[in-house]
């Protein structure tokens, strides 16, 4: 590989090596991801012991 | 809520996924697989969609992912003695032709002699295709600093791959050729 010609062949070559991941594959990931719902998620013992106080308007 | 999310990722990321993903092999090739690389960099841009406002940004922050992966992976690979054997054999059987396999494995040795952003650029420009105003984008650069950047690395290419001619090389062309063959 002496000249621009042959990089420029060896980088078209590589254009043209077929592609490893499909969009398809990536759209499978992304719609296998779990579902983190919130009401799902155990409450802290603060959260829990922040319910006995209700934030004061003093409006 | 999230279904959006995706939704809305999905179609930005359409339009460069051939792109991408072929930046991806062109960094991956003997150090980790292209299907992990591009996992690990889509799923964390995912998360982090909605934080991103200006979307402009969420493909310099998508190869960002890719740099730091893979240089995380390259330290870790320093002792492994089969990395060449591993870029060749995944290159010979991507390409179907050893010739050209060997090739890509000078070429891609001889980048990485250049400087990180150099290589960074040439890659995204010549592999994936991208255009010099993404690229600029992705490095947080101007474009004229942009084209310099590629033009200067395809000149240090071109006189790192003319050494190919001494006597060295041509033992290691040798032994790669003989490395597929037995």
């Amino acid at each position: 590989m002496k000249n621009f010609e042959s990089i420029d062949q060896t980088f078209k070559a590589m254009r043209q090596l077929p592609i490893e991941v499909s969009f398809k594959q990536i759209k499978k990931w992304i719609d296998e991801l779990p579902v983190i719902r919130k009401q799902d998620m155990p409450k802290s013992k603060w959260s829990y012991l922040k319910s006995f106080f209700p934030p004061i308007n003093d409006n | 809520m999230q279904s959006n999310t995706n939704e809305a990722f999905l179609n930005w990321y359409e339009p460069i996924h051939n792109r991408f993903i072929r930046y991806c092999s062109s960094v991956s090739y003997g150090i980790l697989e292209t299907e992990d690389l591009a996992q690990e960099a889509i799923m964390a841009t995912l998360q982090n969609y909605h934080r991103i406002s200006n979307k402009n940004k969420l493909l310099n922050y998508m190869i960002g992912i890719v740099r730091n992966v893979v240089n995380n992976q390259r330290r870790r690979k320093k002792f492994h003695a089969n990395w060449e054997e591993d870029l060749l054999n995944k290159l010979e059987s991507a390409t179907q032709n050893a010739e050209v396999a060997v090739d890509i494995q000078f070429l891609l040795n001889a980048m990485d002699q250049l400087p990180a952003k150099q290589k960074e650029a040439v890659l995204l420009f010549e592999v994936s295709g991208f255009s010099m105003k993404e690229i600029s984008q992705i490095q947080d650069s101007n474009l004229t600093a942009t084209k310099t950047r590629i033009s200067r690395g395809r000149k240090q290419l071109k006189e790192l791959l003319s050494e190919d001619t001494s006597k060295a090389s041509l033992t290691n062309r040798l032994t790669a050729f003989a490395s597929i063959l037995l």
